[in-house]
């Protein structure tokens, strides 16, 4: 069971890099770069609830607590500054290949108990956050042309890597037990 | 009296007076025994881009460090065993330790422990 969450999280990788490598720099919109970007914190927030509530071991419920804290700070952020711009997120195929992917990987974490949802929630995450730094740098930084969102994008984008070391690390650890 | 007595006598008094203004001089640098050298300084550090900046600070017993997060999400500045915490920063705020005993020490994020800076307290 544990090896169908690395596949999910391939998949997903997979759209992301396909998405990134088709798109040139013109083909979204900042209104389509916003709401890729809330969808993609949206999409982890609900997942790490489910963690916080059912994994086993107190690193991941801890792991899963900044991810709700930090990616709502990220989503607050993003709201206030379309909002000051005038631009209203606009739904798109990456959004919608994301949450298509969302709801796969949730589907399949959400049977799962114990140590088992820990290593597939941890794997998913690892996988989730090199998918989002990769679009980040294939596509939507480069696609945005406000510099204001174009700056909460790069602004974001260490704590998108900060939090793949951290689950790096927490994959390393659980694989260890 | 003598040309060599009045020589010797100068000579005695120029003695006294350089070794008087040496003691005078002792007693001015001298300080009382433990008191600081200096007075406590204050640090400013920053939390900017998942970094504890600058990565590496000098310090002494007695100094205040305070740490201002200028990133969007939530971090704490924690000492190993927690012996000092700043508390959850929100964006925007600060956070205050007074350092309490020699060594160095890596702390930490608690939210984000692959963030890690080091205080040398002399």
């Amino acid at each position: 069971m544990s090896r169908i969450i690395p596949t999910v999280a391939l998949t997903l990788i997979g759209l992301l890099g396909r998405l990134s490598a088709q798109a040139s720099p013109t083909n979204l919109s900042d209104a389509e770069v916003a709401h890729v970007a809330v969808t993609a914190n949206t999409i982890d927030i609900e997942l790490a609830k489910v963690a916080t509530a059912r994994a086993k071991a107190e690193t991941i419920r801890k792991f899963a607590t900044t991810m709700v804290t930090d990616h709502s700070a990220v989503n607050a952020q993003a709201a206030a500054l379309a909002a000051r711009l005038g631009v209203v997120p606009k739904d798109n195929a990456v959004s919608q290949g994301l949450n298509k992917g969302a709801e796969a990987a949730r589907a399949t974490i959400e049977t799962l108990r114990g140590e088992a949802f820990d290593r597939a929630y941890i794997d998913r995450e690892v996988g989730y956050h090199q998918a989002v730094l990769d679009a980040l740098d294939g596509l939507l930084i480069p696609t945005t042309e406000h510099p204001e969102l174009k700056k909460l994008l790069t602004d974001v984008r260490p704590a998108i890597a900060a939090h793949l070391a951290h689950a790096k690390s927490l994959q390393k650890s659980l694989a260890g037990r | 009296m003598t040309a060599t007595a009045r020589g010797w006598s100068r000579r005695r008094w120029t003695i006294a007076g350089i070794a008087t203004s040496l003691l005078l001089a002792l007693v001015v640098v001298r300080r009382p025994i433990g008191a600081p050298q200096v007075a406590p300084q204050k640090h400013e550090l920053a939390i900017k881009g998942m970094e504890f900046l600058p990565a590496t600070l000098e310090a002494a017993v007695g100094d205040t460090l305070v740490w201002t997060n200028h990133d969007l999400v939530p971090h704490t500045a924690t000492a190993p065993h927690e012996q000092w915490d700043t508390g959850t920063l929100e964006q925007g705020a600060s956070g205050t330790v007074v350092l309490g005993t020699r060594g160095a020490t890596t702390y930490f994020c608690r939210l984000h422990p692959t963030m890690t800076g080091t205080v040398v307290v002399r």
